[in-house]
């Protein structure tokens, strides 16, 4: 049962403290005026051991809420002498940071009850003790926990799985009484968080007896979906839970900002001299301002711009730049910095989203669209840390779309509303993973393995078949019929329905390379001519790079020379069309959610617009949008724009969540489609390879893809004749998007990167091997001859999931069904542009700003055929 | 059945990566058997297939021509540790189906082959080093440079793994190939790609001579004359003008 429980009801302080003991309560009212309303809420029920999810933002008194029971529980335990050397609790969360963040916070209690407990009530309390043990925790340190375990053991869910595969020091959690899941908003939607949902099964199965599940978190949605991830199932059904929901109790001023009057006709250097003027005024006028960028190399570029344009304001001991490419050194420095309110500015990618104690931020700026309404929320949390004290934020957009999804996203957040998470299931890589680490525990019956693995709501429903091939892969059936012993890790009688462990490498395996962030080693791009640093490129995409290949890097194009060791040489070159797609974004994708709210706007204006004057119009964004005037004029004069050129073909219904707008634009050697599908990313993505894959079986040409939030081009090379759009939006049933897409990823860039993740994960691909890092096979052995193999085994394991990451986790193939479906049913209508010369304004970003791939011809005898012609060709009549 | 002469006295057949010399021997080049084993042992789990796409394609191979010599010019084993009975095993096993097919199997020893000695001579092996010659053709692997024989008139290798990259915008794909032309002494020289189906090969048309590993085809040859002719299982023989033509496009 999932319970959501309501705040309505006053609950007596009193009472709450009465739980308490009484140094514990003299503690906390000596130290806090009161209860916060999360902690009214959930303490009685952490106290009568529910399990519970509290949602609540920063400065709230979350972590307190879990931690005060259980300080109270384990010190009623001291003062009867009756502490064991066990671990009591388990904390978890994503970052080391917040690990040592929270030891720091627990030590205060740790050390002042005691105190008090000795000095007012004449009380002796046995010590309780607290520990981190984390990737960076030394030999001596772990060595250490398994003579005197900490009572409180503070660790990340890489650690704690890794901690269940080994023998002596897993004992000690054998009686773990509360496991507390910290910022499970950042857990729930990745293979991480799925990973540590296996992990709390094993825990609970190894245990043999049910923990307390106490969930943290900041912004999410649905909390329901948040709980059943937290608790998972005992026999059929969930888990009990309860939630406490204190999302939306700190206020917030939330506005929209341009740099510009006029973002469609002033220069884009212009700009950003604007944008780094209103960003120090910004800054000036605050005490400490925390600003978010959307990208790593976002937030160096602002960082370097500020100092440069402003370098008396910007000195380096009051500005700071923190994200997770830097070393670890300086962003604890900065970190630090904050906390002391040394810093005048901060600016952060992602990492400083999460709940590391910052000290006093009074402003967060975000630099472009974060998105997601969820993310932006749990951004500007980050200001004002006191409970009621308002969140201010200020999102400054330089792109047209930008502040239209912008202006959409403030409305939403003053309404309450979240867009949604996306949990993965069935992650067969993870599953690997972890089968491997029950490998070492003991000998498994398959079907006692499989009830513990479907428990973790992730994994509830996987089917036996698919599990019986991670075990078949692992014992190294798929590998190879005699060498069992060099493949498998593990032994599985098909016939008993056992496994084990196989091999003295086993348990080293599990240790050294459990985990689900791809680690790609970065390789340093530099001009060939000059020697100057220019960016990095993944390793996976270096292997794609032949000699003489054009891609794009910051914006600009290169062309590859040669791979030296861990540097790529490059020459810079114009006007060249790229040979290797670049959809190698870190861009974020727009929620599905949201996108559909965005549609929804486009279309309203439109129609408001045309029946109202500027004045009215403006007037309506300033008092329904909170906008400002400069923002509400830039998005009048985007959409009118886009409305005189619609009304020149008397086009009558505009472009909307229920209409999708097709033009048709010629270029000299490419027909380019464009689909104005407003649904985001990961939904374009999946309907464009669908539409590229079908058209390009039946002209038998390669089609190139552009995608972004707001649409899809199809580039098709021309031919004699044009393609149809009418005809074209035939070809793709919702029924058989999957299968489509299924083979049109074969030959994609996008499958290749996605399986030497998934190799990775799933042990295929090792990182580390008999104490020895692995990099030079790596290359030699690399994604694309690896994938030529395994494409020949049927229900592969590894390439399964692969799919089903890409289609399921990457895309949002669920999501790209329903709009087909609606298309089928006619609930949403085409309005389909003459062809011409000249893209619509809402189509201008598609052409500048898109990520693309290509769908290749499929028939590999004919395009090799004609490949073997070009090349002849050019050598008798081109430049030879 | 499609042939084309390489050189005088070698020809190649359909799109198999093997020669015909004189119509009656046939050659391949490193086939790098285990090399699975040798991945796997580094930590990088490849599937098995190795051994059973070799068989493949010389049951193909077979299929059209007869002959009663086979040479394997060099690595016909993927370097690794000990020969344990384990790892021997697809040797043996090839060495096995090749006796029922052909009348001699000869074999030149390459960089990789440390092993080969031992299990050469329990299998009844002939093994060459550096070089084998039969009426002029001398067969050696082409990792080092050695002294031909006297009135030897063509010299074949492997051990360099040629491929070609052949692209236009996004589209790609590379081809195994073989390499052919003159010695700077006047032999006539080929080059065999590998009859690993696993190999991925030096792709010649994007290196520069410095990069090639055989110093036969780095200090005999005029690379960049030599001549390319790709091999496709479903299309065949592809044949290109010179290396210095192809560099060009």
């Amino acid at each position: 049962m999932i319970k959501k429980i309501s705040l309505k009801k006053r609950i007596n302080k009193k009472q709450i403290l009465d739980f308490f003991r009484p140094y514990v309560r003299a503690w906390f009212l000596k130290t806090f005026k009161d209860f916060t309303l999360p902690q009214q809420y959930a303490i009685p029920l952490i106290l009568k051991r529910k399990n519970v999810l509290v949602t609540a933002p920063t400065g709230s008194g979350k972590t307190l809420t879990a931690f005060l029971v259980i300080l109270n529980e384990l010190f009623s335990f001291a003062e009867k002498n009756k502490l064991e050397d066990k671990v009591y609790c388990i904390y978890i969360s994503p970052l080391r940071a917040l690990d040592n963040d929270i030891k720091r916070n627990l030590e205060i209690p740790l050390k002042e009850i005691p105190k008090i407990a000795k000095e007012k009530f004449g009380i002796e309390l046995q010590e309780v003790r607290i520990g981190i043990r984390t990737g960076d925790t030394l030999p001596s340190e772990k060595a250490k926990q398994i003579k005197k375990p900490p009572h409180i053991l503070i660790t990340t869910p890489e650690t704690l799985a890794i901690t269940l595969g080994t023998k002596k020091f897993k004992e000690k959690l054998k009686d773990v009484k509360w496991v507390i899941i910290d910022e499970i908003h950042e857990l729930a939607n990745s293979k991480r968080g799925v990973h540590l949902s296996l992990s709390l099964e094993r825990l609970s199965h190894f245990c043999g007896k049910e923990f307390v599940r106490i969930g943290l978190g900041a912004t999410l949605e649905p909390l329901e979906e948040a709980a059943k991830f937290l608790v998972g199932k005992k026999d059929k059904n969930f888990r009990d839970c309860y939630i406490v929901d204190a999302r939306f109790l700190k206020p917030i001023d939330l506005k929209v900002l341009v740099p510009s009057k006029d973002l469609i006709f002033e220069n884009a250097e212009t700009i950003n001299k604007k944008l780094y003027s209103l960003l120090d005024e910004l800054i000036q006028k605050h005490k400490t301002t925390l600003v978010f960028t959307n990208t790593r190399s976002g937030a160096e570029r602002v960082h370097f711009h500020l100092k440069q344009l402003f370098p008396s304001r910007y000195l380096d001991e009051v500005t700071g730049v923190h994200h997770s490419s830097i070393s670890r050194d300086i962003r604890f420095e900065v970190e630090e910095k904050l906390k002391e309110g040394k810093l005048k500015t901060v600016i952060s990618s992602t990492s400083l989203e999460l709940g590391i104690d910052i000290g006093y931020i009074d402003l967060v700026v975000q630099i472009g669209s974060p998105k997601s309404v969820s993310r932006l929320m749990q951004r500007i949390g980050r200001a004002g840390h006191k409970l009621h004290e308002i969140s201010k934020g200020r999102i400054i957009c330089l792109d047209r779309d930008d502040l239209v999804e912008c202006l959409v996203m403030t409305k939403k957040c003053y309404e309450y509303w979240l867009d949604k998470f996306h949990m993965p299931r069935n992650c067969l890589d993870v599953l690997a993973q972890h089968l491997l680490g029950m490998a070492l525990e003991k000998k498994w019956s398959v079907k006692e393995a499989f009830k513990v693995v479907k428990q973790a709501y992730p994994f509830s429903t996987l089917d036996f078949k698919s599990f019986l091939n991670v075990l078949k892969y692992l014992a190294g059936y798929f590998h190879t019929l005699r060498d069992h012993k060099v493949y498998g890790k593990i032994w599985l009688d098909e016939k008993d329905l056992m496994f084990g462990r196989r091999g003295k490498y086993a348990r080293v395996i599990y240790s050294l390379n459990i985990g689900t962030i791809p680690d790609e080693i970065k390789i340093k791009v530099k001009n060939w001519e000059n020697g100057k640093f220019i960016g990095f490129i993944e390793e996976g995409f270096l292997e794609r790079l032949t000699k003489g290949d054009i891609f794009v890097l910051g914006g600009k194009t290169y062309e590859f020379v040669k791979a030296r060791r861990d540097v790529a040489w490059v020459k810079e070159v114009k006007e060249k069309r790229p040979t290797i797609p670049s959809w190698f974004s870190e861009q974020l994708p727009l929620t599905f959610e949201l996108a559909l709210e965005v549609g929804r706007f486009r279309e309203k204006l439109m129609k408001l617009i045309e029946k109202k004057s500027r004045k009215e119009v403006i007037r309506f964004l300033q008092k329904e949008y909170f906008a400002n005037k400069d923002v509400a004029e830039n998005i009048y004069d985007y959409f009118l724009l886009e409305l005189e050129f619609l009304k020149k073909f008397k086009i009558d219904h505009y472009p909307s969540d229920k209409t999708i707008l097709i033009e048709n634009i010629l270029e000299q050697d490419y027909q380019n489609i464009v689909f104005h599908t407003l649904y985001g990313r990961r939904v374009n993505d999946a309907l464009s390879r669908a539409f590229a894959y079908v058209l390009m079986k039946e002209i038998g040409k390669s089609i190139g893809v552009a995608i972004n939030d707001n649409g899809f081009i199809l580039m098709i090379p021309r031919g004699r004749k044009l393609i149809e759009p009418k005809e074209l939006l035939k070809l793709v049933k919702s029924k058989d998007l999957e299968k489509i897409l299924r083979k049109a990823l074969v030959n994609t860039e996008l499958l290749k990167r996605k399986f030497r993740h998934v190799a990775t994960r799933a042990l295929m691909i090792l990182r580390n091997y008999k104490g020895y890092e692995i990099t030079v096979e790596r290359q030699q052995m690399n994604a694309e001859r690896l994938l030529k193999v395994v494409q020949n085994f049927k229900d592969f394991p590894v390439l399964e999931e692969t799919y089903r990451e890409i289609l399921k986790d990457f895309f949002d193939v669920e999501n790209a069904k329903k709009i087909l479906k609606m298309i089928e049913e006619g609930k949403i209508k085409f309005e389909i542009l003459p062809p011409s010369n000249l893209p619509s304004p809402f189509a201008h970003n598609l052409f500048v700003i898109s990520e693309s791939d290509v769908i290749l011809m499929e028939d590999r005898k004919r395009l090799l055929l004609e490949l073997y012609k070009k090349t002849l060709e050019e050598i008798e009549h081109g430049k030879v | 059945m499609e042939k084309f002469e390489l050189v005088k006295g070698v020809e190649i057949i359909n799109g198999f990566k093997a020669a015909l010399v004189e119509n009656e021997i046939l050659v391949i080049s490193d086939l790098q058997l285990g090399e699975e084993l040798y991945f796997a042992e580094k930590g990088i789990f490849v599937p098995q297939i190795q051994l059973k796409e070799i068989k493949k394609e010389l049951r193909e191979i077979f299929k059209v021509v007869s002959i009663s010599k086979l040479i394997i010019n060099g690595d016909f084993k993927h370097e690794f540790g000990k020969a344990s009975e384990q790892e021997w095993r697809e040797v043996k096993e090839l060495v096995n189906y090749l006796s029922k097919k052909v009348e001699e199997i000869i074999l030149v020893r390459g960089n990789h082959d440390n092993y080969l000695l031992t299990i050469a001579s329990y299998l009844n092996l002939k093994v060459f080093d550096p070089y084998y010659e039969v009426k002029g053709f001398v067969f050696t692997h082409g990792h080092k440079r050695i002294r031909y024989p006297k009135n030897s008139h063509t010299v074949i290798i492997g051990h360099e793994q040629p491929a070609i990259l052949l692209k236009k915008g996004y589209e790609k794909m590379k081809l195994s190939c073989f390499l052919c032309g003159k010695l700077k002494d006047g032999k006539n020289l080929v080059c065999l790609p590998a009859f690993s189906p696993l190999a991925s090969g030096t792709t010649v048309n994007l290196i520069e001579r410095e990069e090639l590993l055989s110093p036969i085809l780095k200090e005999e040859t005029d690379f960049e004359e030599l001549k390319v002719i790709a091999v496709d299982k479903e299309l065949g023989i592809l044949k290109f003008p010179t290396l210095k033509k192809l560099k060009l496009v």
